[in-house]
């Protein structure tokens, strides 16, 4: 009998037996990674839809309401996610080279640029709570902080303000949880993510979705163009 | 380039001056979208309004981002052709949805010009077909109108 380490059979090797090749196991990964992100996209795709829909109605009155949010702070966020996009993605380049330093590293500043734009959210969102800006019993009825707008139509704005952003955000942490995790098994040496960057990979298509979504609600939120001038 | 990019993303590793570009051409488009929808404000062309202007530029510029994160941080430029298809998979049931803008935008143009209720106008029938029907049961075919 050989001994353990002689044996070929105890080698760590990141092709699962049920697989052909490794190039069909990353397909696999890959596609099914892929359909969950279609599923994400129908999820938020119905959520747009809703968007389009109230703002075609009621222009004058989205446009009036979202003079409320503020235009730096927004694209700030979107700096900061565009930026934690490139982070991850070198963050997959080094797993590629096996660069554990480098990898963790990358995945550390993603998850402080997304730590940052939760912040940012924070303090954006405390604005509007401030000013009663949460659809609900207690909407305000103040003309100034509704900028004239329909107090009705101002609602549904901030509903779908609060929702959409408030999901991105969900996503968000979910995403600094998912990071956080796969930079602990980094830092462990856990062989599922060293010797195989397809893991990393994933949660990086996961991150870039993240950044897609605000992509579209950047600009759907906050630069409204004025209607009819 | 030789090699045929079906199994490119596994045998080759993307150089990260790829990855440094993107990310400025993805700043450069922000900055351009936030400049439009703050300093310029479009003339009414043809059919559309100034405001539509203004709002298909910003998607217009959302959409070249989406495409550049898609392509070259997701990979898919490198990718197999399933995982091409699985990505465009859900943008075509997007427009799908997309599609049915087409009934709540032309809401306002009921009843069609013609449609008067009768039951001549509502759909190509054989004449005479319905006329051992009552009168209100042909109505009750017909869609509620306000």
């Amino acid at each position: 009998m050989a001994t353990a380490h002689a044996d070929p059979h105890d080698e760590y090797s990141p092709l699962k037996h049920q697989y052909e090749d490794i190039e069909q196991q990353n397909e696999c990964y890959t596609v099914g990674m892929w359909t969950f992100l279609v599923t994400e996209i129908m999820f938020f795709g119905a959520l747009f839809f809703t968007y389009t829909l109230y703002r075609w109605n009621y222009q004058e009155d989205f446009y009036l309401a979202h003079e409320h949010l503020n235009v730096t702070l927004g694209a700030i966020n979107t700096t900061i996610l565009l930026f934690s996009s490139f982070t991850m993605v070198m963050g997959v380049h080094y797993a590629q080279l096996k660069d554990k330093l480098k990898v963790l590293g990358s995945l550390t500043v993603t998850m402080g640029c997304a730590f940052a734009f939760l912040v940012i959210k924070y303090f954006e969102y405390a604005e509007k709570f401030r000013d009663h800006l949460y659809p609900g019993a207690n909407f305000t009825t103040d003309a100034a902080s509704l900028h004239g707008a329909n107090l009705n139509h101002a609602q549904l704005f901030f509903g779908l303000y609060f929702g959409m952003t408030g999901l991105h955000a969900i996503h968000i942490i979910i995403g600094i949880l998912c990071i956080g995790t796969l930079a602990g098994m980094w830092a462990k040496g856990n062989k599922l993510v060293t010797e195989d960057y397809l893991p990393t990979e994933m949660i990086g298509l996961y991150w870039h979705f993240v950044d897609l979504v605000w992509i579209f609600l950047f600009p759907l939120m906050y630069l409204m163009p004025q209607p009819y001038k | 380039m030789a090699e045929t990019p079906l199994h490119a993303a596994h045998d080759h590793i993307i150089p990260p001056r790829v990855y440094v570009l993107n990310l400025l051409a993805l700043l450069a488009l922000m900055a351009a979208t936030v400049a439009i929808a703050e300093k310029v404000q479009f003339p009414a062309f043809w059919i559309f309004s100034g405001t539509f202007l203004n709002s298909a530029a910003a998607m217009t510029i959302a959409c070249i981002k989406a495409f550049l994160v898609i392509m070259f941080f997701m990979h898919i430029k490198w990718s197999t052709n399933l995982t091409k298809l699985y990505a465009i998979a859900g943008f075509v049931w997007l427009s799908l949805l997309f599609i049915t803008l087409g009934d709540y935008m032309t809401r306002q143009y009921e009843p069609a010009p013609g449609w008067t209720g009768k039951q001549e106008s509502a759909l190509p029938r054989v004449i005479g077909a319905h006329d051992h029907l009552p009168n209100d049961a042909n109505e009750a075919n017909l869609r509620p109108r306000q």
